[in-house]
């Protein structure tokens, strides 16, 4: 075509778009493109001149052009891919390396799910403002019982089946009929002394979670002498029952699922009043009778209440200005629930095919 | 021990149209669980009344009999290996095609060459109880033939788990009391009105220890007729489990049931002039109602007459002076003991019975007077007893009603909603308190006399929040606006100590804080133990003092269930009792275990790897959690290999080891290979808070040398390290020691030692000279301490 002819567009995008379509490599297609797109190239030239056209036909003619200019450069790029690819070929069947076979996982261990549960627990109440405490596992029959308004011979003691350390100087196992001296050294069979430890060395307002070990002397699918409990603790004026409620359905929210609701049932403990037990609706049928909550819809979390108005006053708390709350739930319980676990011994046997599953 | 209910029993006081069902939940959301509904004749179709008209024994056979049964004009042969098969008594036969209550279906079979064409029941398979006691004996008169249920009609029984602060609902009246405040519907309780005499009673009552009996009520009866109890009452005891025994005996059940009061009748006549209630005599025996003969201690309190003990009160009843089918001068003992004696004593003898388990609560002294009352009445009606002389009432521990004053506005203040004070009265009324408002608009309320559990103002908000229902209330969200106090502090630090084992490929155990006298002592801390005074067995018996032998334990049962090569972690108590304190001292500890399976784990070069991974591992969290660096000595530790362990310090004490299990050890385990471990003081490092300052790397060239030599082959390398750190080189920066070998490179008797030295400064450009200088002073010192020489 010579300089100045009035260009065809048609017939020109037709010629560039062979010409591409058959370029050998990527060095013939950047001639092309100099060819055809480049400053000196006929497109390029009549697209200057579109200025000097009357405005009339300058519209249609610009975009005549334009998309042949827009068809040259896909055409452009479409082969330079094309090219490419063709060459990704043989380097791929050089160097391939198969992803397919199984990822390297780094040497990562587990920890152990009541860890995961009680960590979870501290994360929950963290937020909400708690401090999280331990206490002692060793404990005096005083915080453990008299100061939860359990005094000696008081018949829900029967309940704990505690498990007694043998104090020296001989001392046999307790006669049953023997009064129960204050001293007396036992394994806590419930995290709730540290109700009290925590009332001497806290000013109220408390807020506090306790978890840890506790013994009882009981050996089943649902029990074992050695498991874990969580102690909640509330003391402030003005606490009331329905404060309760509403910290338990957070918590029972936050551990098994936004859409739980949970159930007070009135039950007894000597260390609260009222005392509830809290369930919570079943994660498996979500209300509507399963095994898992012996098709009732429920399932038993823990056990809770209003702080009994004498052991505030053990902790050294007035029970004419303060009212508060206590719970205590079994962590192994929660993880059973959680993980779907029906045999509680088996988190203690500690196979490590069970603890890898975490 | 659950409570059973009839629901045929409850009518008798409250109407209820209801099924136990739809009660249950009232019940259970109101305090009172109800564990489930028991139905009574469901699975009797093809149950059939008979009696057993012959009982002979099957030759060859001990264990089993064979009866011949009558139902109406059919007969039947039956083989049974119950104890209590007795020619004569009515029976229940399951015919073949029966499917009892337990899903068992039943058919002919044969024992011995006898066919037995069905079943004779017990209670357990005909639902009506849990405890296994032989057939279920109907009696011995009446017909025959007729359905089981005919006798003994549907009935439904709730089975009801009550708290221990709640005697009172023990019985019949105490539900139907309940749901007739729940309900709000009358309660119709019996008034008795036994026939009474003008006679004075024939024998007396003195109590000798009014601080354990606040209570003694007598009466006395003549002319009493013993037999079997009317057909009503045996049907309601065995819908509530209990086992017909006369009429006297039965109907002393039944008022217990009814009122929740145990009651004991003795055969007036073998009793020796009257009743003193007294403390047992040192070596004092006494041979009771279930035929066991029990020797007494002097804390034990007994009913006794002017010369034996008769009675272990509140728990069972003497032999001797038991009512039998002589019997038929009665007295009547309703009486009120102390909890606390009758907890004792029902423990020290291990026997608890139907009576101990409502004493051992504390009853009201205030029941004795109705029940016996009802008793002596009970009593005319079934065995035909006479007038019944006025009740002897010994009552020594008569007490006030307590008044409870009540502030206005409280019981809605600590629900947290609005209750009207007239919500209060009227729940408090229907519950049968009484309530008098005070001139300040608060509440004087006083306790019915069978709830002696309510004490406080906070026990009546429990009353009239469990009457209206918890579950109405709303879910809030404690706080106040009050002042900062301090701040809670971080996540403790045993998590992070907790992620970088796991990270480190660990997983994590928790074993037993108990272990028994023979575990070896392993690790560092070998004080002596914590023993328990009631371990669940020999082998649980004493607190651990460390994790080591309990983590090495959980590896080799791991390998046993093919697990080969774990590595785990524990994080939890020991356990170090203290001279002259009453609790131990309980510190975190942290325990890391490996196994090393047969073959290149366990060669020299394996263990060793294996043995310094450990060895870092424990470094990497003392450094991260506290931010110290340990000490390490080469050191023989107990249970540990003695050529392969080293304890572990901090600042001079000692807080840890680790090294290898020692190879017995390993053999007593039975656990193939080997196993690698290593134990903190977790509370040690959880102490020294991690302090992180800031230094800015250097931004001119270092200098990395190479550094060979060989050194006398027992020299410890940690010295040499020492050395090289301590030259003072403050132009040295770091120095590792990466390789150590023998063999032909170096001489007989020594070792090679590698190290990367690492030369920089702060504020230049080290030149040639100073490193080259600094190598020079080096390898003196080497050569003058440690003999080493160069090698190329």
């Amino acid at each position: 075509m010579t300089p100045g002819a009035e260009l065809d567009p048609e017939t020109h995008r037709k010629e560039a778009l062979e010409n591409i379509a058959a370029a050998p490599d990527e060095g013939s297609l950047e001639e092309l493109r100099v060819q055809y797109l480049g400053r000196r190239a006929p497109l390029t030239e009549q697209l200057s001149k579109l200025g000097r056209l009357p405005a009339d036909q300058r519209r249609e003619a610009g975009a005549r052009l334009n998309s042949v200019k827009a068809a040259v450069q896909q055409a452009l790029y479409d082969r330079r891919e094309h090219l490419r690819g063709a060459g990704a070929g043989t380097l791929g069947a050089a160097e391939a390396i198969d992803l397919t076979f199984p990822g390297r996982r780094p040497g990562r261990g587990h920890m152990h799910p009541v860890s995961r549960v009680w960590r979870e627990l501290e994360d929950i109440f963290r937020g909400l403002g708690y401090d999280i405490a331990r206490g002692p596992e060793v404990e005096t029959d005083y915080y453990s019982f008299e100061a939860l308004n359990m005094p000696a011979g008081h018949p829900a003691r029967d309940g704990f089946d505690t498990f007694f350390l043998d104090t020296g100087a001989g001392t046999a196992p307790a006669e049953p009929g023997e009064v129960v001296a204050e001293s007396r050294i036992l394994l806590r069979p419930h995290t709730s002394p540290m109700q009290i430890r925590y009332m001497e060395t806290h000013e109220a307002p408390i807020r506090v979670i306790i978890p840890g070990k506790t013994y009882r002397r009981d050996n089943d699918a649902t029990h074992v002498p050695m498991f874990h409990q969580v102690e909640g603790l509330l003391v402030d004026e003005g606490v009331t029952v329905a404060d309760l409620k509403g910290t338990l359905e957070y918590f029972a929210r936050a551990m098994f699922g936004d859409d739980r609701r949970i159930r007070l049932r009135p039950d007894h403990f000597p260390f609260t009043e009222p005392s509830l037990e809290v369930h919570v609706s079943c994660m498996q049928c979500d209300g509507s009778g399963c095994s898992l909550c012996r098709h009732s819809g429920w399932i038993e979390i823990l056990g809770s209440g209003m702080v009994h108005p004498n052991v505030l006053r053990f902790g050294g708390k007035d029970p004419e200005r303060y009212t508060g709350f206590a719970f205590g739930c079994g962590i192994d319980r929660v993880a059973m629930l959680k993980y779907g676990n029906d045999d509680l011994r088996s988190f203690f046997e500690n196979d490590v095919r069970m603890i890898r599953q975490f | 021990m659950p409570l059973r209910i009839s629901m045929d029993w409850l009518r008798e006081y409250i109407e209820l149209p209801e099924s136990a069902a739809d009660l249950a939940d009232r019940l259970t959301l109101s305090g009172t669980e109800v564990e489930r509904v028991v139905t009574l004749g469901s699975g009797w179709d093809g149950v059939v009344v008979v009696r057993a008209i012959e009982v002979t024994d099957i030759p060859g056979a001990d264990h089993i009999k064979r009866a011949v049964v009558e139902a109406g004009d059919r007969r039947a042969e039956l083989v049974s290996g119950a104890p209590n098969l007795r020619q004569g008594d009515l029976l229940a036969w399951a015919q073949p095609g029966t499917t009892l209550p337990n899903g068992m279906t039943i058919a002919e079979r044969r024992f011995k060459g006898v066919t037995s064409q069905g079943v004779l029941c017990s209670p357990v398979e005909l639902g009506i109880s849990s405890e296994a006691d032989g057939l279920l004996v109907l009696g011995t008169d009446g017909p025959t033939g007729m359905p089981l249920a005919d006798l003994m009609p549907p009935d439904e029984v709730m089975v009801i788990e009550v708290t221990t602060n709640r005697p009172d609902l023990l019985c019949h009246l105490g539900i139907a009391r309940e749901l007739s405040a729940l309900l709000r519907r009358p309660l119709k309780a019996p008034m008795p009105a036994p026939e009474e005499s003008t006679e004075p009673s024939p024998l007396t009552v003195e109590i000798a220890e009014p601080e354990l009996c606040a209570r003694y009520q007598a009466r006395y009866l003549y002319g009493a007729r013993v037999g079997p109890s009317p057909a009503w009452m045996q049907r309601r005891l065995r819908a509530v489990g209990q086992k017909p025994i006369s009429n006297v005996v039965d109907a002393a059940n039944y008022v217990m049931f009814e009122t929740g009061q145990p009651l004991h009748a003795f055969d007036a006549a073998r009793l020796d002039r009257g009743i003193v209630v007294r403390r047992a005599r040192a070596g004092e025996e006494i041979a009771c109602l279930d035929g066991r003969t029990r020797h007494l201690a002097e804390d034990d309190l007994v009913i006794a007459d002017r010369s034996v003990a008769v009675a272990i009160a509140g728990i069972i009843g003497g032999a001797d002076s038991a009512v039998s089918a002589e019997t038929t001068r009665l007295l009547l003992e309703s009486a009120n003991f102390n909890g606390v004696s009758v907890r004792n004593s029902s423990r020290r003898l291990a026997l608890r019975t139907e009576a101990s388990t409502r004493f051992e609560k504390q009853l009201s002294p205030e029941l004795t007077a109705p029940a016996v009352t009802r008793l002596a009445e009970l009593l005319q009606q079934v065995a035909g007893a006479g007038p019944s002389t006025a009740a002897l009432d010994v009552n020594p521990g008569a007490t006030d009603a307590e008044v409870i004053a009540v502030a206005a506005g409280y019981v809605g203040t600590l629900l947290g909603i609005e209750v009207a004070d007239s919500e209060v009265t009227d729940t408090l009324e229907a519950l049968e308190f009484q309530v008098r408002s005070t001139a300040e608009g608060g509440l004087e309320v006083v306790q019915p006399p069978f709830r002696r559990d309510v004490r406080g103002a906070v026990d009546l908000v429990e009353e009239v929040g469990r009457m209206r229902g918890y579950n109405t209330l709303p879910s809030t969200l404690p706080g106040r606006r009050v002042e900062v106090r301090e701040i809670l502090p971080p996540p403790d630090v045993e998590w992070q100590a907790r992620e970088i084992a796991a990270g480190a490929g660990h997983d994590e155990v928790i074993n037993s804080s108990f272990c028994g006298p023979a575990d070896p002592e392993v690790g560092i801390f070998p004080t002596p133990r914590l023993a328990l005074s009631n371990p669940m067995s020999r082998d649980q018996a004493q607190m651990r003092t460390s994790l080591l032998w309990g983590l090495a334990r959980t590896v080799s049962r791991n390998v046993a269930w093919g697990n080969n090569g774990v590595a785990v972690f524990e994080l939890g108590h020991v356990f170090w009792p203290r001279e002259g304190q009453e609790l131990p001292r309980e510190p975190r500890s942290l325990g890391l275990a490996v196994h090393l399976a047969p073959g290149r784990a366990t060669s020299d070069a394996g263990t060793r790897s294996a043995l310094l991974s450990l060895k870092g591992l424990i470094d990497v969290v003392a450094e991260e959690v506290s931010g110290v660096v340990l000490e390490h000595r080469q050191d023989q530790v107990p249970g540990l290999h003695p050529g392969r362990s080293a304890r572990v310090s901090v600042g001079g004490t000692e807080i840890g080891c680790f090294g290898e299990l020692h190879p017995d050890l390993a053999h007593r385990l039975d656990v193939p290979g080997s196993v690698v471990l290593g134990e903190i003081d977790f509370e040690a490092l959880a102490g020294i808070p991690r302090q992180i300052r800031y230094h800015a790397p250097s931004r001119f060239p270092a200098v990395v040398r190479d550094l060979a030599i060989s050194v006398p082959d027992l020299t410890p390398a940690r010295d040499v390290v020492e050395a090289l750190s301590g030259a003072g080189e403050v132009i040295l920066r770091t120095v590792d020691l990466f390789d150590e070998y023998h063999g032909t490179q170096v001489d007989g008797g020594r070792k090679g030692l590698a190290f990367r030295l690492v030369f920089q400064a702060d504020d230049r450009t080290l030149t040639g000279e100073e490193v080259a200088s600094a190598e020079e002073r080096i390898a003196g010192l080497l050569r003058d301490r440690f003999a080493a020489t160069m090698r190329a």
